[in-house]
Parts: structure tokens; sequence; C-alpha cells
């Protein structure tokens, strides 16, 4: 045991740093060691969100309701302060599950933040697949994983990741743009790895719901 | 490569002689070098010589980064024994020095092992293993978990 606390002592953004290293949930837990813990998750820069429990918890309705509060706190208490790596993991759809415009709010305020690896997958749990508008334009993105089941729209549909050298697309379709992918592709002048396996699996019931051609 | 000498002085006053390109993996001092390139004694404030030798140490094992696999395994091995030697009073020495001297793959690589010590443990445990003292009452403790409502649903909590 260290009777001198030495750990507490440490600056914020240290504190920050160690705790990027463990899993969210496990970093948002020691809030309750004492009064010098209750924001150090401010200062965390990596953020691995992940409401996979909310889906086979008989109670999924509470853990996503859960979830939401830390999420939106959590962004909140963080401020515009830079991000590394960023894992979101959620179940979009009806009946208590994430509320699409939560989901939005939280994917604008990490793309605006600097992150360098964004993992996006929403898990759809509903009939028509849900829109999320992307804002694109990211001089700090390399790794970008982007599933399953959503489609994109992009904010000013202008795409430019200088930076992006992995690209995974996974069961996502794009919005307006025939040639999206192949104009998406361009602006990714560093790629090195891409993946995809575009669409969906039910794709006919949806597209007469849009009104468009897939 | 330059084979320039410099010497690193600790606070409590013991010298390090060593080359250009190890001094310059501390960030501190590749800045002052940059501002004036006729140093060659630089006096480091805010950390020991037993901590600075161990941050030398690293920083002349990681000089050359090769990009090839073999090297960086090799490297990544090193650095796990080398993380081994250290207890978690000195590993919190070293992480202060780091972030001091910016030498940003050795802070990454203490804060990982710290993270990797804190991650086995329930909040009980950290409390006990740093002596971290709580000084909540108990209304504002459950004011705290109820904030966090997610971070203590029971399915993920870490077994003891």
């Amino acid at each position: 045991m260290d009777a001198e606390d030495r750990i507490s002592r440490l600056p914020d953004e240290l504190i920050g740093c160690i705790l990027s290293f463990i899993s969210t949930k496990q970093a948002a837990s020691t809030s309750v060691l004492s009064k010098r813990w209750r924001n150090v998750l401010a200062f965390v820069y990596n953020l691995d969100l992940d409401d996979h429990e909310a889906k086979r918890n008989r109670h999924g309705g509470e853990t996503s309701k859960r979830f939401t509060a830390f999420v939106s706190n959590l962004l909140n208490l963080q401020g515009g302060s830079c991000l590394k790596k960023v894992t979101l993991k959620s179940h979009v759809g009806v009946r208590g599950f994430l509320d699409r415009a939560h989901v939005q709010n939280w994917i604008c305020n990490i793309l605006d933040r600097g992150v360098v690896d964004l993992d996006l997958v929403i898990t759809f749990l509903g009939k028509i697949p849900p829109v999320f508008t992307l804002n694109l334009m990211s001089k700090t993105l390399v790794k970008l994983r982007l599933g399953s089941r959503f489609i994109i729209k992009l904010c000013d549909q202008d795409v430019s990741l200088p930076m992006l050298r992995k690209l995974c697309l996974y069961s996502v379709d794009f919005d307006g743009d025939n040639n999206f992918v192949g104009t998406l592709l361009s602006r990714c002048p560093l790629l090195e790895e891409y993946w995809a396996y575009l669409g969906f699996v039910y794709i006919d019931k949806y597209k007469s719901a849009l009104g468009r051609r897939i | 490569m330059s084979s320039n000498k410099i010497v690193l002085t600790s606070s409590d006053g013991e010298s390090f002689e060593v080359e250009e390109v190890v001094a310059r993996k501390l960030q501190i001092v590749g800045h002052m070098l940059e501002d004036d390139c006729v140093i060659n004694e630089i006096p480091l404030q805010n950390v020991t010589g037993d901590i600075l030798s161990m941050v030398i140490e690293y920083c002349k094992t990681h000089v050359d980064e090769e990009e090839s696999e073999e090297a960086q395994t090799k490297l990544k091995t090193w650095d796990e024994e080398f993380m081994k030697k250290f207890d978690i009073k000195t590993l919190l020495q070293i992480i202060l020095a780091a972030n001091y001297l910016n030498v940003k793959g050795l802070l990454d690589l203490v804060s990982q092992t710290i993270a990797d010590t804190i991650k086995d443990y329930t909040p009980e445990q950290i409390r006990e293993v740093f002596g971290v003292e709580n000084d909540y009452t108990e209304e504002e403790e459950a004011e705290v978990r109820k904030e966090n409502a997610w971070a203590f649903d029971e399915a993920d909590t870490p077994k003891p």
C-alpha cells in the first residue's frame, strides 16, 4: 500500500492519461474513490462506449437510459478537449433503446474533437434504418470504421480525410450521391486499407419507405 | 547521426553524459537545442538522478525506432521487461518525469502499465492499494454512484 496516496496527487492530465488505457466503464467507476476523482473522466481521451448489455439484458430499456445519461454527461463534462481513440457501439431503435437524436449529437461531438481512430457501430433494431449526418472533413482521422445498418448523410456534401489510412464500411449506405464511395476514396490520398460491405440485407423493405433508388 | 555529447544534470546533482540523439528523445531537451545549438550541459530541475537514469535507459533503447515488425516486437518485449522492474511508487515517479521531460512513448508505456494494475481492481481495492482516502459522505458517494449509474451496472464489474 502507498501510504502517501501519490496517485491522487498526479496532475489531472496524467490521471486522464492512465484512465485512457482502461475501459471507460471502469474509468468512470473511479469517480467514487474520493472527491479528487469525481471529475477526472473529463481528461480521458480514449473512450469506449458500448451499450451491448442493453440488448441481452431483460431490463434493456433501463440500461439504455443509464447509458444515454452517462454518455451525454460525459461529453458535456469533457467540453471540446481532444479525443484520440473512440469506440461507440450502441443499439438504436424502438421501445426503450437509444434515441437516434442522442446518438447523432454524440457523433457530431466526437467528430469535432480531433479524433484519430473512430469505430462507430450502430446496431439498428427496427424496420427503417436511421440516417446519421456525418461531418467527414477531418485532418486527424487515421482509422475509421462505420457499421452496421445505417444511412450516412454528409454535413455539407464534402469529404476530406487527408490522414486516413484505414477505412472499413460495414453494412452502411449513403444518402444522395450514387458514386459516393468513389468520391470518398478519392478524398483519402493516404488510404492503405479499405474494406467494405455495402448495402443492407433488408433493402427491399426500406427502399420504398425512402422513395429513392438504391 | 551526430556523435555530439550532451550532459544532463538531475535535480540532486547527478550528471549523465549521453549522445545528442538520445538526449533529443527528451523533447524538453530537443526544444532547448533548437533554441540554442551550442548548449552541451542541461540542468533538469524536476527529476532526480535515479529516475532520470531510467528515462535515459528507455531513450537509449528507443533511439532507432525501426519500422520492421521484428524490431517492433523486440522493442515491445523489452518495454514489458523494463516495466516489470518497477514498483508502483517508482512508476508514479516515472510518469511525472516522462511528462516533464516530454517523452511521449514512455508516457504511454507507463500509463498503460499503471492502468493494467488498476484494471483488475474494484474501487475499494484501488483505495486500499494506492492509499486513497474516501472523503465522501455516504450521501455524496451515493450521489456519484447515481450520476455514473451505467458504470456500476453489475454485468461488467470486474471480479475480485
